[in-house]
């Protein structure tokens, strides 16, 4: 194996190799930054390139594309309180406050930094386990998935805010949008309102654009102001951004455990990015010492959502490698890209060709670090950009949030989603109501609901029973028991004031 | 000002990307139609694919694109419109103008059986569409798991409870399934659906957890390839190039007349592959047009060598055959089909 | 926020009329939701009854909640509010935090800017279902940095002209990915 790391990275660092990554990586970052169109599309819409191409120089273009627009995706989120990307939505709840007090630099920092090494690590775990991992893959099934969305659910307590009615108010409201759709057994439709745009489902695109966008420009457009509320001297970026990375750093546990989550969850297919992210944000709430001030610019949140960006990436390559699988959209397009190239994904992958599955690994490497480095240099210039009057960046904004929610399904139906959206959000943050636990519950209902029917038309109850699952239901079991210490802390606290006050 | 020189950084940052690549605007250099017809040139065409990019039918429109562009002098573009299971584009389509300039790419199989079915959701006849030709055509291929108990089609009709695993009702996966079913008197058979797709569906075979899974070969021939999925038998006219050593559904000598019949029909429906189709409204001109590119692009062999180097097969009915031998009716298929269609949606 | 502030004096304090609207707005929803589940077979129908019962019973349990306090009387609610007092002292500078606060932005604008930006984004809606994105951006570009944000003509000009043109260059020219047109498809 290690001969083979070794090889695949001689193949790797070649001028003309490094150059068509960095041809890619650009591309990338510009469709990576605008919301809505993400890293699928691109994949698929330059896919054709990829032909002629040896199989080497074919992974740099297409993997630099893929590695950088969840990169890119983030840093929108902290900048712009807009997600690039929809697995970057929890990127927006600690980054973008840190932007509106003036440290988008050490946001930035923070986030680019964990995506980095998180990123890294997935790739780490890719190179040691691919040839190993055939036993998990093939262990994990519907019932483990359906109680790891069950264990996200639980994640509505934790990230409800004070009130803990209105979180499950919102999150039910969130579920009954994911239930929207051709229901998973029977085919019926349901909740759609007699329009067939609905029948596969509300996307979550355009709810991930209005609900933090749509409030995000109203807020540009009322305020008149920039979006960072404090200016501070742009020598401090420097400084900014080195506390940023160090802060990290010293999150590096967050990272680790980050990470991981995603990079597990992105070995199957089904839930992937935009799950894990708040299961690794909720999960870094949940362990951290201050969790209070996690949505108020608390950076073990921003390092939490950041790790997940890029590490889900090598998880999700490991069935895609190993199985001819792919564990998600974009990994879909590069199986598709593999087969262009000529190659045939399973156990050839893992044994006369390990190399290049190697050459891979080495590229995304290169391509973490490289995207990272840049975004790094260029986060003096990014962070600028926060300082300019609001107004000035509102025909920007409204044009592309438009663009990009339409270009989802190229459906109109979606233009309205994404404003419904954006009247929720903004009634959430006007009133003081959470919308997190909404988009979770939009975004974990509907495989909720499947893998649930899933479980039981393949196991009938026997899956209760399933060492995964048990394993999974001890861990919603600790997390509630953690998540709801707090709130009985305080329940137990305002009660004694309300009696001392009555006396 | 700021927004502004942004905003013209991304757009020389593509520019040079699209420099390296050399590739972004050779159709201005060819804008001299080389086919026979001159009506589309200079026009726009738009391929509507009705499922997200990426997918099969995405990569065959992405891939005849730039040539039928070459061969009417059109600029063709692709645009995905998914919604309904691939039923949005086709309603869509057609009431799309007459002058050829929105046709469509679909999953003629499915989009066959929601209307014969008459399913929810089909506004429409197959009658109401023209054909402009098949642009590939896939055998279905039934599979299992390398651990499963069921290794050729005769395990399949004795096993005592099968499931078969499927992305959705309508889906050919499940329409193939509930045949094979019917056509065996499989009672305790199962047909589990949910999935958030083929990928998982797929993976759910892989693991055992459900028993088989049959559908269109070519989202299955990675997996078959890696030896994660071991095929017992294909629903096509002849054995696949493919798969030489797998066995026809229709060779098993027991079967009875009824039981060929219904094969036959499954297979006729399937015929119709994936085929570009435009509205019934569509004029002549611009129709035959399209059609005379399409045959031209299928019968280029450089062209249709590269594209089964990229693991996409073209096979092409040209559209007066397909609008003759193909317009399936419900006249033309038997009861017992009709209800497993109904059936399956 | 704001809306606790102003009953916080109040010794008898009623509960925040929003809450109120929205809790009811949900029960009506929860409510249709559960009852458009009654016509479908049992198994479409399962899991959407079960979370609109849920639902149901939660705003139930919190328009109860809000009713209750507002019979009894006591200092409950600050406690219930994000950025309560317990908060603001954990936290660096509690100054900041206000300022931070988007919802802040939203309490505090007066009903001029709101009918005034809400205008603004329903003509370019309209905009763009009539003459499609090119022309509805362009045009709103100019317009609302003329006098949304009293740019110079040039300015303005140069601006709407980038923006229009390097989203063209970037989904119609490179891309191939079709943008929203109106219905008098000019462009």
């Amino acid at each position: 194996m290690f001969e083979a790391l070794a090889s695949g990275l001689g193949q790797v660092v070649q001028p003309t190799i490094l150059l068509t990554m960095l041809v890619g990586m650009c591309i990338g970052f510009v469709t990576g930054i605008l919301p809505g169109l993400g890293g699928p599309v691109t994949l698929a819409i330059l896919l054709p390139f990829a032909f002629g191409m040896d199989p080497v120089q074919g992974f740099a273009f297409l993997i630099g594309i893929w590695i950088v627009t969840s990169t890119a995706g983030d840093i929108t989120s902290v900048l712009f309180g807009i997600p690039g990307e929809p697995t970057s939505a929890a990127a927006v709840m600690d980054g973008y406050p840190l932007t509106r007090k003036g440290q988008s630099g050490r946001a930035l920092g923070a986030l680019l930094t964990s995506s980095a090494l998180g990123g890294i690590l997935g790739m780490i775990v890719l190179a040691l386990t691919i040839t190993l991992i055939r036993p998990l893959v093939l262990a994990i099934g519907p019932p483990e998935f359906f109680v790891l969305t069950v264990l996200g659910l639980t994640f509505v307590i934790t990230l409800a805010g004070n009130n803990l009615l209105k979180g499950f108010i919102m999150a039910s409201l969130g579920l009954l949008v994911a239930v929207v759709g051709i229901d998973p057994e029977l085919g019926l439709p349901r909740y759609t309102f007699g329009s067939l745009s609905f029948w596969d489902g509300v996307d979550i695109i355009p709810i991930v654009i209005g609900l933090f966008g749509g409030a995000e420009v109203l807020q540009l457009m009322l305020s008149k102001r920039s979006i960072s509320q404090t200016v501070e001297p742009d020598v401090n970026s420097l400084g900014q951004r080195a506390r940023g990375i160090l802060d990290a750093l010293k999150h590096w546990s967050v990272i680790v455990r980050s990470s991981a989550i995603a990079i597990v969850i992105g070995m199957l297919p089904g839930l992937g990015g935009s799950v894990s992210q708040w299961l690794a944000y909720g999960h870094a709430k949940q362990t951290s010492k201050h969790p209070e001030r996690f949505g108020k610019g608390a950076i073990d949140g921003v390092v939490a959502a950041g790790a997940t960006s890029n590490a889900k990436d090598g998880g999700q390559l490991v069935p895609t490698i190993a199985f001819g699988i792919p564990g998600g959209a974009a990994t879909a397009v590069l199986l598709g890209g593999l087969m262009i190239l000529g190659l045939t994904p399973g156990a050839e992958m893992l044994t006369v060709n390990l190399d290049l599955t190697m050459s891979m690994v080495w590229i995304a490497v290169f391509a973490n670090v490289i995207a990272v480095s840049i975004a790094l240099l260029g986060v003096k210039y990014l962070s600028k950009l926060t300082h300019i009057s609001g107004p000035v960046l509102i025909p920007a904004i409204v044009m592309l949030l438009m663009v990009g929610t339409y270009s989802v399904n190229n459906d109109y139906v979606d233009v309205f989603v994404m404003v419904g959206a954006a009247a929720i959000g903004v009634i959430c943050l006007r009133w003081n109501w959470p919308r997190v636990p909404f988009l979770l519950a939009v975004v974990l209902g509907g495989f909720t609901e499947s893998y649930l029917s899933l479980s039981s038309s393949m196991f009938g109850t026997e899956w209760l029973t399933r060492p995964g699952v048990l394993t999974l239901f001890a861990v919603i079991v600790g997390s509630l028991t953690i998540g709801a210490l707090p709130s009985l802390r305080k329940w137990k606290l305002r009660r004694e004031v309300s009696q001392e006050s009555t006396k | 000002m700021f927004t502004s020189r942004k905003v013209y950084g991304v757009v020389s940052v593509a520019c040079i990307s699209a420099l390296g690549l050399s590739a972004c605007d050779d159709q201005e250099q060819e804008s001299e139609a080389a086919g026979a017809c001159s009506i589309l040139e200079d026009e726009q065409v738009t391929i509507v694919v009705p499922y997200d990019p990426g997918g099969g039918y995405d990569s065959f429109a992405r891939l005849i694109a730039p040539e039928l562009e070459e061969s009417i002098g059109a600029q063709v573009v692709v645009e995905n419109r998914p919604g309904a299971g691939g039923l949005a584009a086709v309603n869509e389509i057609t009431n799309a103008p007459e002058d050829g300039s929105r046709v469509a790419i679909m999953d003629g199989p499915g989009v066959a059986a929601a209307s014969l079915a008459g399913a929810e959701g089909a506004n429409f006849e197959l009658s109401d569409l023209s054909y402009i030709g098949t642009v590939s055509n896939y055998p279905i291929v039934i599979a299992t798991g390398p651990e499963s108990d069921i290794e050729s089609l005769e395990d399949l009709q004795t096993a005592e409870q099968v499931s078969f695993a499927s992305a959705g009702r309508g889906a050919s996966d499940y329409i193939t399934a509930a045949l094979l079913a019917d056509m065996y008197d499989l009672e305790d058979s199962e047909i589990v659906t949910g999935f958030g797709g083929q990928a998982e569906a797929e993976l759910s075979v892989v693991q055992g957890n459900v028993d088989v899974i049959a559908g269109v070969l070519d989202s299955r021939l990675p997996s078959i390839q890696s030896g994660d999925l071991v095929p017992i038998a294909t629903i096509a006219p002849e054995r696949p190039e493919d798969l030489p050593d797998v066995p026809l559904v229709q060779e098993d000598e027991n079967l009875t007349g009824d039981q060929l019949d219904l094969l036959d029909t499954h297979q006729q429906i399937h015929d119709i592959g994936r085929p570009l189709v435009g509205p019934s409204s569509m004029e002549e001109e611009p129709l035959d047009c399209l059609r005379g590119a399409l045959s031209e692009v299928a019968d280029d062999e450089e062209f249709t060598d590269r594209a089964s180097d990229q693991g996409r097969l073209i096979s092409h009915i040209d559209g007066e055959t397909m609008e003759a031998d193909l317009t399936i009716t419900r006249d033309d298929i038997s009861e017992e089909y009709q209800s497993i269609l109904e059936e399956s949606f | 926020m704001s809306s606790i502030r102003t009953t916080e004096g109040t010794n008898r304090h009623l509960p925040a009329l929003s809450d109120v609207l929205i809790g009811v707005v949900s029960l009506l929803i929860f409510g249709a939701a559960l009852l458009a589940t009654l016509d479908w077979p049992i198994e479409a129908a399962r899991f959407p009854r079960f979370i609109s019962g849920i639902g149901l019973l939660c705003t139930l349990l919190f328009l109860g909640t809000l009713a209750f306090r507002s019979l009894t009387t006591g200092p409950t609610v600050t406690q219930d509010t994000e950025g309560g007092p317990q908060e603001s002292q954990t936290t660096e500078d509690p100054a900041d935090e206000e300022s931070v606060d988007v919802g802040y932005v939203f309490a505090s604008a007066g009903a001029k800017e709101w009918v005034q930006t809400l205008l603004w984004l329903g003509a370019f809606f309209l905009l763009t279902y009539l003459f499609g994105v090119y022309i509805a951006g362009v045009t709103f570009a100019f317009l609302y940095l003329k006098y949304g944000a009293s740019k110079s003509l040039v300015y303005c000009l140069v601006y709407s002209v980038v923006l229009g043109g390097s989203l063209w260059m970037l989904f119609s020219y490179f891309l191939g990915l079709p943008l929203p047109s109106g219905i008098f498809d000019i462009i």
